[in-house]
């Protein structure tokens, strides 16, 4: 009787377990990283990263939108000289969740150099990373990311959700939630005229008083951290579309660089101001995000001007 | 360990094939192997507040087996007590100790003769509510001579620790529960099917319904008093449709999780929102807890013998400590108290037994006057609902005071159609099922209703809805907290 009970579960189970393998295998491009935090590029980036075998790279770059966006992967390789490159940045990785999580990847893939693109943005409270999930990502990084994960962190709405929008995150540069990584990582945008967002090109930068002391203060605690265990940093301010520049904006940056500077210099770390140079509106797709001819453009500048 | 897990369900399974399989050789087995596994459920919580489960089953039985053999009436009395000061005194220390401190030392200093009293901030033990009133069931009917004493402690425990309704009910009676440990159990395909059943109605409930309606509720609640008139009565009739679902999917889990091991556990809802009003609405809601209230404080404080003023008074202190059951808080007490006021018009009326059968009996819809009677107790338990809702009596006051002020022909505040438009779909499709099937059981139960590719239809439509909502991490079931 039980036996029988048995069987008829599992051949009434059958249609389900297939049409969700059907589902699952028919999507199996957009399937998305484990739910580590509530960041999706951060998600995908930390899997992506711990399915790489851990030990030393050359070059590890770490941040937010800046970095995944602004930063090519072409200008990097060629100046490094190396393909042990890899870009880890996300959005929403300000400087303070940069510096909370950065040691994490560092001790993971032991970098000789990392490199930070950052902006003024970087520097005002986003959402931090919740002690939960910074665990989460530290098992995720130690056991290299495996099926289980997906049942440890299992959320079916948010699931199905971003296996839909990944379809568009995965695939269209034009999209400003691109995540199509190339080989190293970086997602580079090519937002057609006709999709850029008014509201987002025109986004002011943030006002002074936004900025956050305590961020400063994370940020030089990482770049002191880097200096004990001998990696270098460099850091590579982004710069905002000519089109928004003002006597006002200028003076905040020159302050910002100059912030970034000292702290820099105090542990022996290097940085290159974007802001230096005018970028023209035709290279952006928003008020600080660059195409890809201008992220290419912008970063071959930076490493040419390394000190 | 939570019904809606990847837990439960590894657990489950896990017991059900030793349970009939390696256990079912014998009575003593299969009750020890029960036992065995409601201890490590309720572990997986907390294993430290197991002890004081078996310490709550250990004095019951012993009273129980006292009682047996005692004759003298002040003896008897003397037992009882015992186990009433046992068992009501670890739920008084460990649920409302510190809500007593704090309004003690609230109460003195506003007196000018401040005590400084120290709450403990104790932590609740998980189902303490739940099993307390379970195992003082067992004692006052055995020392009523409702029932005879167990003699069996393998059987007591497992009838006190049974996983299934540990933590949020049904609260069983020992005259129904416990002899079903007491003979040999066979299994029965019909029952275990319908135990499936139920299983996936209660999980459809709980983690479609409860947990999509939780989103926006606490979004609104958190903060109602800056919320929209629309917004905050959108979320109170949510909340309405979650705690229904939660609870009531809970106990449909607990139920047909019961029958796939063998056992019939009492039905604790029957449709309540179908209710034409508050009197029918108490005898539809929670069933296992008014009944229990009914037998062991309203009928010993008199009933409905006496006076209308008599039964008033009594039906009051019933709600009253019905609210307070819930949780150490003033929310609760006015939340039982309000119920208690809707059911006084009907009591002076003698119509508080006026609808005893379903609605619409023998017709597919309901008429104007059971239509009207439904929506104005759907209306009343919802105003209730915001006192159970709200963290504390001023945010209870910010509810209404926003759900009546001119901003209530507002649309509502952060409500996103992606949210709306789904969960507007699973509640027609969940009232539409319970309505079908109000002579029944649960909203699932089809059979000899629709043809048989209908139902299967259905089934794997709510397999399909369960399974694209769930299992939400960390989605508690609301009545764990009492």
């Amino acid at each position: 009787m039980v036996a029988r009970f048995v069987k008829q579960c599992a051949l009434l189970s059958l249609p389900i377990a297939a049409g969700l393998a059907g589902y699952v295998a028919w999507n199996r491009a957009y399937i998305p990283a484990p739910r580590l935090t509530g960041n999706v590029a951060l998600n995908e980036q930390i899997h992506r990263v711990a399915e790489l075998p851990s030990g030393r790279i050359q070059v590890l770059a770490l941040g937010s939108s800046m970095t995944l966006n602004n930063l090519a992967s072409g200008p990097v390789v060629e100046h490094f000289k190396t393909l042990e490159m890899i870009n880890a940045g996300a959005w929403g990785m300000g400087a303070f969740e940069t510096a909370l999580l950065g040691p994490e990847l560092v001790e993971h893939l032991d970098p000789s150099t990392v490199i930070m693109v950052t902006n003024l943005m970087d520097f005002i409270p986003g959402t931090p990373l919740n002690e939960k999930e910074v665990a989460a990502i530290r098992e995720h990084l130690a056991h290299g990311g495996s099926f289980w994960d997906y049942f440890t962190f299992w959320d079916a709405p948010w699931f199905l959700r971003q296996m839909g929008l990944n379809r568009i995150r995965f695939t269209d540069p034009g999209n400003y939630e691109y995540l199509g990584f190339d080989t190293h990582g970086a997602a580079t945008l090519e937002v057609p005229q006709d999709r850029i967002f008014p509201l987002r090109f025109n986004k002011p930068p943030p006002k002074p008083e936004e900025l956050e002391e305590n961020i400063y203060a994370a940020f030089a605690s990482f770049s002191a951290w880097l200096r004990e265990r001998d990696t270098d940093l460099i850091v590579l301010l982004s710069p905002y579309r000519k089109g928004l520049q003002d006597a006002e904006l200028e003076r905040m940056n020159a302050a910002h660089a100059l912030r970034l500077k000292k702290i820099l210099d105090a542990s022996g770390h290097r940085m290159v101001n974007g802001n230096e140079r005018l970028w023209p509106d035709s290279v952006f797709n928003d008020s600080s995000h660059l195409d890809r001819a201008g992220a290419e453009q912008f970063t071959r500048w930076a490493l040419d001007r390394l000190p | 360990m939570l019904f809606n897990s990847i837990d439960f369900a590894i657990f489950f399974p896990l017991v059900f094939l030793l349970y009939w399989t390696v256990s079912a050789r014998s009575l003593r087995g299969q009750n020890a192997f029960l036992l065995f596994v409601s201890a490590v459920f309720y572990a997986w919580w907390d294993w430290r507040f197991l002890g004081l489960v078996f310490l709550s089953a250990a004095i019951d039985y012993n009273v129980g087996r006292a009682l047996e053999v005692t004759e003298a009436s002040s003896k008897r009395k003397l037992l009882l007590a015992c186990s009433l000061v046992a068992n009501l005194g670890m739920l008084g220390f460990f649920k409302y100790y510190d809500f007593f401190i704090v309004n003690f030392n609230t109460a003195f200093s506003f007196l000018g003769m401040p005590i400084g009293l120290r709450a403990l901030h104790v932590v609740l033990p998980v189902g303490i509510s739940f099993y307390t009133f379970q195992t003082l069931s067992y004692t006052i009917d055995v020392y009523r001579k409702r029932i005879s004493a167990s003699h069996d402690p393998v059987a007591f425990a497992s009838f006190v620790l049974f996983f299934p309704q540990l933590v949020a009910g049904p609260i069983e009676r020992a005259g129904a529960l416990l002899p079903q440990f007491q003979r040999p159990r066979r299994f029965d395909i019909a029952k275990a099917r319908d135990g499936v059943r139920q299983i996936l109605w209660g999980l459809f409930k709980k983690v479609v319904i409860a947990d999509t309606c939780a989103k926006y509720v606490d979004l609104i609640y958190t903060d109602p008093g800056s919320m929209n008139g629309s917004a905050v009565v959108l979320a109170t009739v949510l909340f309405a449709f979650q705690i229904y679902c939660d609870f009531s999917g809970y106990s449909d889990i607990a139920i047909g999780t019961a029958r796939l091991l063998g056992f019939d556990l009492m039905r604790n809802f029957a449709y309540p929102y179908f209710s034409r009003d508050m009197a029918e609405f108490w005898r539809r809601w929670h069933i296992s807890l008014s009944t229990w209230f009914r037998d062991y404080l309203y009928i010993p404080l008199g009933g409905s013998r006496g006076s209308k003023w008599f039964q008033i008074r009594n039906s009051l202190i019933v709600f009253a400590v019905s609210g307070f059951w819930h949780g150490a808080s003033w929310n609760f007490l006015i939340w039982g108290l309000l119920n208690g006021f809707y059911f006084i018009p009907l009591l002076v009326r003698n119509s508080n037994r006026k609808h005893l059968g379903e609605v619409a009996e023998g017709r597919m819809l309901p008429n104007f006057r059971e239509l009207s009677g439904m929506a104005g107790t759907f209306v009343l338990a919802c105003i209730a609902w915001v006192f159970f809702r709200a963290k504390d009596l001023s945010t209870a006051m910010d509810v209404f005071s926003s759900a009546f002020s001119s901003s209530f022909f507002q649309a509502p505040e952060r409500l996103q159609k992606s949210l709306i438009v789904p969960l507007t779909f699973c509640l027609i499709v969940m009232i539409g099922l319970e309505w079908f099937s109000r002579d029944r059981q649960y909203g699932l139960q089809l059979d000899g209703k629709v043809p048989g590719w209908v139902r299967m239809c259905i089934y794997y439509g709510v397999v399909f809805l369960i399974i694209a909502n769930a299992p939400i991490t960390n989605a508690s079931f609301i009545y764990f907290q009492f």
